[in-house]
């Protein structure tokens, strides 16, 4: 081995181990460790920009200024109080179809933003109905997290990963993911509201009062809403026919973001950019750049080599090795740094003589999607959650969510390991 | 210390409860653009980021149910006066 690729390496693993740690924030270690790589001669300027995968930042841009608009018009609200007064106010019912909206709205906006649109509704919800808002609360990030794995615009993993290879596709997505994934999910909301069944009872006054109100009184600007709509359902429209019209994702992101703001005129402007997360985006930029380093020195290849090794290039085993490492892996590290270091080495085991190599990419989008409901710290979504849960007064403690949720992530990855042994593997 | 408030009958209803850590307030009125008023109480609530100081719920006919914990009594009546719902208030 080099000693370009020891030092590549040693730069990876500081940065890795200050990520996790968590002492510092992660976008200023990402790119600090990314300029290392150049700064040291592992990996030239040009080489870097090369890496970056502007398709990932586009589309998480796009669909981030799509968002912030759309969440000025009172939609979310609207939805909730519709659903619960749909289910006449009845708490165990809320809790599923406030989880399957988390899950839909999860399956095409970014976790965290869907997290943050729902979570203040479900305050709201819970306070009329004199009910505790923790098992809502927990609910919502599990389906958010199993939400965003069933398309290719659901959770940053996927997004990647849609960039990365060409034959996943959107609707390739949809073809593989969101059956299972609506499965996994309907498994885990039963489980969940058979667990908190005894905490979700409310007098029939309550009921009576929720169902009193007016849920269109809460939009608030009818216009936008139909051009955030108009905007949000072509860009949706443009993901499931972007293979056929042989666009990028990005574009279609970025066409319906800016579709968005010459509908609403320049006043949204500086509030729609002010609410991208640009921290997120410059995090992706690091990372890309950092794990860039590892593929020019040979790690990646070396690793790629080491793992087929270790599995004697069976494509079974490589399967299942990849999806319950990604799992365990995501539910203690944050799953974008991993799944930047996985794609790089699945496509060297494709080298490495594994020809099909669709099985092993379905197995690290679930693991690590899916992963991220094992611990509290698993994913953004669940931090976000947990601290506005204990900033309100309702904390969700790390051992507390850790007894429910990772039975039930185990219980979804062996869901995943029968499909993805049936589907792909015999 | 608690505040105590008047406003005009004629114009409004504020029917007020005390329940466990929070108040619950039940205004309504007659005056459709009296709606705008609440919304810029609601508004001026949101933008501090405590997502449990005070739950707004719009019921039919222009009647808000409004939910206040107990340490933003005090701060929902001064913005209930801000907006002229109520015309008098003092220190009791």
């Amino acid at each position: 081995m080099s000693t370009q690729a020891l030092i590549a390496i040693g730069v990876f693993l500081i940065t890795y181990a200050f990520i996790v740690t968590e002492k510092i924030h992660r976008t200023i270690i990402a790119m600090t460790g990314g300029i290392m790589m150049v700064l040291l001669g592992i990996i030239s300027q040009e080489k870097a920009l090369h890496h970056i995968d502007f398709n990932t930042l586009g589309l998480l841009t796009g669909m981030m200024i799509i968002v912030a608009i759309t969440s000025e018009t009172g939609l979310f609200k609207y939805i909730a109080i519709w659903a619960a007064k749909k289910v006449k106010g009845d708490p165990l019912k809320i809790l599923l179809a406030l989880g399957t909206i988390t899950a839909l709205g999860s399956a095409f906006l970014d976790n965290v933003t869907t997290v943050l649109l729902m979570v203040p509704v479900t305050f709201s919800i819970t306070r009329q109905l004199r009910v505790n808002p923790i098992p809502f609360l927990i609910t919502e990030i599990i389906a958010s997290n199993v939400g965003g794995t069933s398309t290719l615009i659901g959770d940053p993993p996927n997004i990647m990963l849609g960039s990365a290879v060409k034959e996943l596709t959107f609707m390739a997505f949809i073809n593989n993911l969101t059956a299972i994934t609506f499965f996994i999910l309907f498994i885990n909301i039963g489980i969940l509201a058979f667990i908190y069944r005894k905490q979700l009872r409310t007098s029939e006054e309550l009921k009576a009062n929720l169902m009193d109100l007016d849920e269109k009184e809460e939009i608030t600007d009818k216009s936008l809403l139909i051009k955030s709509l108009i905007a949000l359902l072509l860009t949706i429209l443009g993901f499931f026919l972007h293979q056929l019209l042989h666009i990028e994702s990005a574009t279609v992101a970025l066409a319906g973001a800016f579709l968005l703001l010459l509908l609403t005129g320049e006043k949204y402007l500086d509030k729609a950019f002010s609410k991208v997360e640009w921290t997120t985006i410059f995090f992706f930029i690091g990372l890309f750049v950092l794990v860039s380093g590892l593929i020019e020195t040979g790690v990646i290849s070396l690793l790629a080599d080491y793992s087929v090794h270790l599995t004697g290039g069976n494509l079974t085993s490589t399967s299942i090795l990849i999806l319950w490492v990604s799992a365990i892996a995501s539910a203690f590290i944050d799953n974008i740094p991993f799944v930047a270091t996985m794609i790089p080495m699945i496509k060297d085991m494709g080298e490495l003589g594994i020809n099909n190599l669709e099985p092993l990419w379905w197995s690290l989008s679930l693991g690590a999607c899916l992963g991220g409901n094992g611990t509290l710290i698993g994913a953004s979504a669940n931090v976000i959650v947990a601290g506005l849960a204990a900033k309100e007064g309702h904390p969700i403690t790390f051992g507390k969510f850790l007894l429910i949720a990772f039975p039930l992530m185990i219980l979804s990855i062996i869901i995943c390991t029968v499909y993805i042994y049936l589907r792909y593997l015999i | 210390m608690k505040v105590a408030y008047r406003y005009n009958e004629q114009l409004l209803g504020i029917k007020e409860t005390a329940n466990g850590e929070d108040y619950e307030f039940i205004l309504t009125f007659d005056n459709k653009n009296w709606k705008r008023k609440v919304e810029k109480i609601r508004e001026y609530f949101d933008e501090n980021n405590i997502l449990t100081d005070i739950h707004f719920y719009i019921h039919p006919n222009n009647r808000f149910q409004i939910i206040v914990r107990k340490d933003f009594y005090n701060e929902f009546i001064i913005q209930l006066f801000r907006q002229q719902i109520v015309e008098e208030i003092k220190w009791i």
